[in-house]
């Protein structure tokens, strides 16, 4: 094999490994924000290669819903609620917590068992309006209500009685309104956070396919949202329980609820691995402007747990590095050890 | 270890300048290749090797066996002997379901008590192993008395797990010989691994998603959307194993073994008979050679010849896996050449499709069509757990749904697969799709690199899904 062959092998390779994986220009210049939106990236990065996450289940395994950890999270849970309902109060609309957990016919997780009865009771203490599925949904046959054996997901039976659930607490709001209006120039270009129309096929890595689709404006929901609005508008805020992982659009709940409600119109933001910060955020960047006039946000005792900095460095869809409280990394030493 | 895979990148780069800096020594060649395989087989479970092992030392005894009898009947014994033995492993672990399956009773302790690891690949193994002893029976090859060579010939890396199924009369012979690679292999090895990886990781990779989503959600799709399912599904499987095949025969090349190709661009066959001779084509030979010529080829009769086509092509459903569907997935694609044979059109085409131009003729367009759909809607027989399924697909397909709008997911899925139909269809002539002998240098180094740049960019990583023929 001659000189010339190599080269030009070595040539063939390289071209296409160069012209492949560097198909990314860096821009010339980037501004102040973007260098510290990446600097907070690059952080995140590190600190999630230094601290893993650890199984929810585990900060509760003593049974004690009084330890200084879960305490601290408890208080940042009622933290992002105050600030939520705030948050909602400011636009005129109405605000319902709903409880829904995976928790049929079993014995609840302990981030449900601990953490639902303080949302309920928190809920209370700041006057909001709170409807607990969880009893109901315990009553359920897993078995029928959700994907089990596979996955503790709402099935397609699970959705529809989840629909059913959710249905008299839009109809008890009928005549909610809000008093805000946004002009299409302040409206950003999407409310949820899903890729805009998207409409792809996904497993989640367990081998059960559905179909995703979005709206132009980023929500699992197959219309777009139209201006100036026609009909009330109620905003789902929520994680998996709302997204429904496994089931194609036509038969997760809000998709159900929206041919009972033919007069109003319902906008889907949940996303998988949500939790009640990311409501908050997501709400002031985006969603307020869809002008709800009724938020409804689906929450459990899994909102709590998810609190610890681990997980928000890791799930969070704000991307930015959270640092571990005193509490929290004495915690987290004792549980390496 | 996938071939698509950065690991088996790095083990492919070590084994290739290993091997190369031992060209002097063949048998040291030899034993880098047979521990490089051993370690790739045992990356998938340690156990593996040892049943691989096993079958090795089996096959190798009854070549030497075989061929020492010097009368007839005990050669034809130590065969039927050696025959049994390799394929008992093979039957046991792939056919005892189907068989005590169907025997009340036995289902619930054959499930609990005889349930052990597949080994993967062994389908092919156990063919090569089984085509070796008979052509040493019928003296078509010399046994191979090294026991490292046949070791080596048997568990090459590059075949092991969805084959090519070796011949031994072709290949056993190249583990012989020295080989110092041209320029013009090595381009060509690399056009080859190249293309399989773009199939593979571009098209194959990106479309299983909806490809499962088809079959496990049936029952609430549209006519239309199932009907281009399955079509998917096809175009799926092609890319996918086309894709291994083209990848295991590049190294190979590299390696300078030259492997049986097992692909000749079969989406344009005009009938089936040429559909069946670019698909799969070393399964194809090797139930030619070791089934359909000893039972008497086409010197029989019209029904016998029709008999023997339905039995070949259900037994090799057989072979993909011990379930009806697989039988009735091979019968129907047997029973595709009964007009053919009645009415004497079974054309052996000897050039690819319309040569020289760039679209088809009329005819040949609709006889592609034909075959391509024909060969298609079998899939669904291929793709379903039980019959039951699959008659419940075809009731779905063929509904007054089938004119519905179909899925825009599906549609938007198979788009992905039409740069690789049209670029095989441009290169159909060639000896394979990279080729361009006829332009420059830099021109080739260019159209390496907009594939590989493709590669990178189509890439789905969370897809990164296992060869679907590795069941096999």
């Amino acid at each position: 094999m001659s000189v010339k062959s190599l080269v030009t092998i070595v040539c063939l390779l390289s071209a296409g490994i160069i012209s492949g994986c560097s198909n990314e220009p860096k821009p010339a210049k980037i501004s102040r924000e973007e260098a510290a939106i990446e600097a907070d990236k690059k952080k995140l990065d590190d600190m999630n290669h230094q601290y893993a996450r650890i199984p929810d289940e585990r900060i509760l395994e003593d049974h004690n819903p009084n330890t200084p950890l879960y305490t601290e999270l408890k208080g940042r849970y009622k933290e992002h609620l105050k600030k939520l309902q705030k948050d909602v109060a400011a636009t005129g609309a109405q605000f319902v917590v709903v409880i829904i957990n995976n928790g049929a016919g079993h014995n609840p997780a302990l981030s449900n068992l601990y953490g639902n009865p303080y949302i309920v009771s928190t809920c209370k203490e700041l006057g909001i309006e709170c409807v607990d599925l969880s009893p109901v949904i315990a009553q359920q046959d897993p078995y029928v209500v959700s994907q089990t054996p596979r996955d503790g997901h709402w099935s397609k039976k699970g959705a529809a009685f989840l629909a059913s659930q959710l249905a008299p607490i839009i109809r008890s709001h009928s005549n909610a309104k809000s008093t805000v209006t946004y002009k299409d120039s302040e409206r950003p270009e999407t409310f949820g956070d899903l890729p805009p129309n998207d409409d792809e096929v996904l497993d989640g890595g367990k081998d059960m396919p559905y179909h995703v689709q979005a709206n132009a404006q980023g929500c699992r929901m197959t219309h777009d949202i139209k201006f100036p609005k026609t009909k009330q508008h109620v905003l789902f805020l929520g994680g998996s329980q709302l997204y429904s992982p496994y089931l194609d659009n036509e038969f997760i709940a809000v998709t159900l609820l929206e041919k009972q409600f033919p007069n109003a119109e319902l906008i889907n933001t949940a996303a998988i691995a949500s939790t009640i910060d990311d409501y908050v955020s997501l709400f002031e960047e985006k969603a307020k402007y869809c002008e709800p006039d009724l938020v409804i946000v689906q929450t459990n005792g899994g909102d709590i747990t998810d609190f610890f900095f681990t997980n928000r460095n890791h799930l969070s869809r704000i991307l930015k590095p959270r640092m571990p409280s005193a509490i929290e990394d004495n915690y987290y030493s004792t549980y390496l050890k | 270890m996938l071939f698509n895979t950065t690991d088996f990148g790095i083990f492919f780069c070590i084994v290739l300048v290993i091997y190369w800096l031992a060209w002097k020594w063949r048998i040291v060649q030899h034993i880098i290749l047979l521990v490089a395989s051993g370690y790739f087989y045992y990356r998938f479970h340690y156990s593996l090797p040892i049943y691989l092992y096993c079958m090795i030392s089996v096959g190798f005894a009854f070549g030497l066996i075989i061929d020492v009898q010097a009368d007839a009947t005990k050669r034809k014994t130590a065969l039927t002997f050696g025959i049994c033995i390799l394929g008992l492993g093979l039957t046991y672990i792939k056919y005892s379901g189907l068989i005590l399956g169907n025997i009340h009773g036995l289902d619930q302790w054959q499930a609990s008590v005889l349930h052990i690891l597949t080994p993967i690949g062994i389908s092919y193994f156990t063919f090569s192993s089984i085509g070796y002893i008979t052509d040493v029976y019928r003296r078509t090859i010399e046994p191979e008395k090294n026991f490292i060579t046949y070791a080596t010939y048997i568990s090459y890396f590059p075949h092991i797990l969805s084959g090519p199924i070796p011949s031994a009369a072709k290949i056993l012979p190249q583990f012989r010989k020295n080989f110092v690679p041209t320029f013009e292999q090595i381009e060509q090895s690399l056009g080859e691994i190249v293309w399989g990886l773009f199939k593979k990781m571009v098209v194959a990779d990106n479309v299983v998603l909806t490809v499962n989503y088809v079959f496990s959600h049936y029952q609430d799709l549209n006519g239309s959307s199932l009907f281009l399912g399955v079509t998917l599904f096809s175009l799926y499987l092609y890319a996918d194993f086309s894709g291994y095949s083209e990848i295991a025969m590049g190294a190979s090349r590299l390696l300078g073994i030259e492997l049986t190709k097992n692909f000749r661009m079969p989406f344009f066959s005009r009938n089936p008979s040429e559909f069946w001779r670019r698909w799969h084509t070393s399964l194809r030979k090797w139930f030619l050679d070791y089934i359909y010529m000893p039972m008497g080829g086409k010197k029989v009769s019209t029904l016998k010849y029709i008999m023997l086509i339905l039995f070949i092509f259900s037994f090799s459903g057989l072979w993909h896996g011990a379930n009806y569907t697989f039988v009735c997935w091979g019968f129907l694609n047997g029973l595709y050449f009964v007009p053919y044979i009645l009415t004497g059109k079974l054309t052996r085409y000897k050039e690819p499709a319309s040569p020289g131009r760039i679209l088809p003729t009329a005819s040949d367009f609709l006889k592609i069509l034909l075959t391509f759909n024909l060969v298609t809607i079998t899939r669904v027989f291929f793709r379903s757990p039980n019959i039951y399924v699959a008659g419940d697909f075809f009731s779905k397909i063929f509904s007054k749904t089938l004119f519905d709008v179909p899925l825009h997911v599906v549609t938007t899925n198979l788009l992905y697969c039409m740069p690789m139909l049209i670029i095989e269809w441009i290169q159909r002539e060639k000896d394979y799709v990279l080729e361009a002998k006829k332009l420059n240098i830099i021109i080739r180094i260019l159209i390496f690199g907009l594939v590989i740049a493709s590669i990178c960019y189509f890439h789905k990583t969370r897809n990164n899904s296992e060869y679907y023929y590795f069941k096999f």
